[in-house]
């Protein structure tokens, strides 16, 4: 079942493009990530599915529901977690999370203290004294107190220290064991390589690729770096298929792979090789390579 | 505790609501106070007050020697509607506008409430600030009046401050109604403090002018009573006026926000 979905979702701010023709579907119980520059529309696209603005065209449905500036429903089942956190500075953490709590119609008030000892937060203090990363715990507590079926993070880790967003990880894992669904944006790549399933790369208002994270990486170009015992002659690769960005330094040979790889090894096979090293590109690089 | 929006629109309104009270519970007691001082030197100034200028400020009173002619001079004529009209403007400019553009609507909104319920609570809860502090400040006419032993229809005397009340409505209305198209606070207290002037000019131009006097109709201020309430009674009719006024817009203002963008912290 497609938790969200969207049918050529469009938003123009006047003659501004936000995002244009956007279809994405995101299933139950995966974590999606949602990737691309500023500017690019992410934020757009998280504020239509929230129903803070209406799309110029197109449609979204978020478990089932249309979404719409009017409709609210459905709402219950949401946490949300904007790019720019602004919360109440003259409450206290507990004054906000309780008034947040109440207007959600209640919430299991045990949870929200074990996620409060987890994210190692003071909620007596009010939170205009709270650093940029108590603040953004608040809003990751508000986000997931009430458990909700799906979770919309705009950059959620924004400011946290190493230690919290690995607190973050585990609690996103967890989401994920009891069947739950979230989109995150974010720009952290490592981040996205380590807890999403799937990702969603947008540029310039366009959906480019959407893509489980392991088909996406086997399908990126691996860097490869071969010594040989003697020196090569750099035709035999240069003409051999998959092989990019050849480079040839005395006896060590350096290129990008793509694809099938089984070319390049059958012509290693020809020479003594002293050492050889495949490596997977990170999320980081295949990003850059949609963007170059 | 705070468990409605509406407890929360209060909380954060309560020191300004304070500083309200004092300020006008202040005003109420000097204005009653000096009145028997007043009202021993302007006893012979009566038949000077004529001349159709002074009906700018003084309307149809023209005896400073009666408690309803001082009060309606020193505060109905132009102090009293002047600071309802601030007061409504400034917290209505800040129920959606200032939530806004601060980026709390954009949590808030998140929840499962509809928009018309969050915009109604922060309405409800403004309509009780305002409505304090002119209960305020009638209760230090009133304890004012008892205490220098000033005889007066105090129930009239409310009368009036209501009219003051339900005229700065319309311009609290009128803030809303533009926060609530997407403007900012800025825009929306400039256009209602610059139309409340403007009616003023009218009015006062209109009382003196002959020339100006058939766009009269046109400015609120027409309909306000200034101090006759103390005297006739509320007119219902232009009391109605007022409110519905401050009603449309408001309903208005709502129904536009409920299917507008909200805009990122400005």
């Amino acid at each position: 079942m497609a938790v969200i979905q969207t049918e050529a979702l469009t938003k123009y701010y006047g003659p501004v493009r936000g995002v244009e023709d956007l279809n994405l579907e995101v299933e139950e119980g995966e974590i999606f990530g949602y990737l691309g520059p500023n500017g690019a529309g992410k934020t757009t696209t998280i504020r239509l599915l929230i129903g803070s603005i209406n799309p110029t065209r197109g449609k979204a449905y978020l478990l089932g529901h249309r979404i719409s500036t009017r409709s609210f429903a459905w709402k219950k089942d949401i946490g949300y977690i904007p790019g720019e956190l602004s919360l109440y500075g003259d409450l206290t953490g507990e004054e906000f999370l309780r008034y947040f709590a109440y207007l959600r119609g209640g919430v299991d008030w045990g949870y929200v203290k074990s996620l409060v000892q987890r994210f190692d937060l003071d909620l007596s203090k009010p939170i205009k004294t709270y650093s940029h990363g108590n603040r953004q715990k608040l809003g990751i507590i508000q986000a997931l107190m009430h458990k909700p079926k799906l979770l919309i993070l705009d950059e959620p880790t924004l400011g946290l220290d190493p230690l919290m967003q690995q607190e973050f990880y585990r609690v996103m894992e967890e989401v994920k064991g009891e069947g739950r669904t979230v989109f995150i944006s974010s720009h952290i790549l490592p981040e996205v390589e380590k807890i999403c399933d799937r990702v969603g790369i947008i540029k310039e208002g366009h959906l480019i690729v959407v893509e489980n994270v392991q088909s996406l990486k086997a399908k990126a170009m691996r860097r490869a770096e071969v010594v040989f015992a003697e020196e090569v002659n750099r035709e035999e690769f240069a003409s051999l298929p998959g092989v990019n960005d050849l480079q040839i330094e005395g006896k060590t040979l350096r290129c990008l792979l793509k694809g099938e790889p089984n070319a390049f090894i059958r012509a290693l096979a020809r020479h003594n090789v002293v050492s050889l090293r495949v490596q997977d590109s990170s999320l980081e690089e295949i990003f850059l390579t949609f963007y170059s | 505790m705070l468990r409605l929006i509406f407890l929360k629109t209060l909380r954060d309104l309560r020191r300004s609501i304070l500083w309200w009270c004092i300020g006008m519970l202040l005003l109420g007691l000097y204005t009653i106070l000096a009145f028997p001082t007043v009202r021993d030197t302007f006893a012979d100034l009566s038949p000077y007050l004529d001349n159709p200028l002074f009906k700018v400020f003084l309307r149809d009173f023209s005896n400073l020697a009666t408690i309803e002619g001082y009060l309606s001079v020193e505060l109905f004529s132009f102090v009293m509607p002047v600071l309802s009209i601030i007061m409504s403007i400034v917290y209505f400019l800040g129920l959606i506008g200032r939530e806004e553009e601060r980026g709390h609507l954009e949590l808030l909104l998140s929840l499962p409430l509809p928009r018309w319920r969050v915009a109604v609570e922060k309405v409800v809860a403004a309509l009780l600030a305002i409505l304090i502090i002119h209960l305020a400040f009638w209760l230090s006419l009133w304890v004012g009046g008892l205490a220098v032993k000033i005889e007066a229809d105090y129930s009239r005397i409310g009368l009036a401050i209501l009219d003051s009340l339900l005229l700065g409505l319309v311009f609290g209305g009128l803030a809303f109604f533009i926060t609530g198209l997407g403007y900012g606070p800025g825009v929306a207290g400039g256009i209602s403090g610059g139309l409340a002037t403007a009616f003023y000019l009218v009015e006062a131009i209109g009382v003196v002018s002959e020339k100006f006097k058939p766009y009269r109709k046109f400015s609120l201020f027409y309909y306000y009573g200034g101090g006759r309430p103390m005297v006739e009674g509320l007119n219902w009719a232009h009391a109605s006026l007022f409110i519905g006024l401050t009603l449309l817009m408001i309903i208005v203002g709502i129904i536009i926000f409920q299917r507008r963008d909200i805009k990122l912290k400005g």
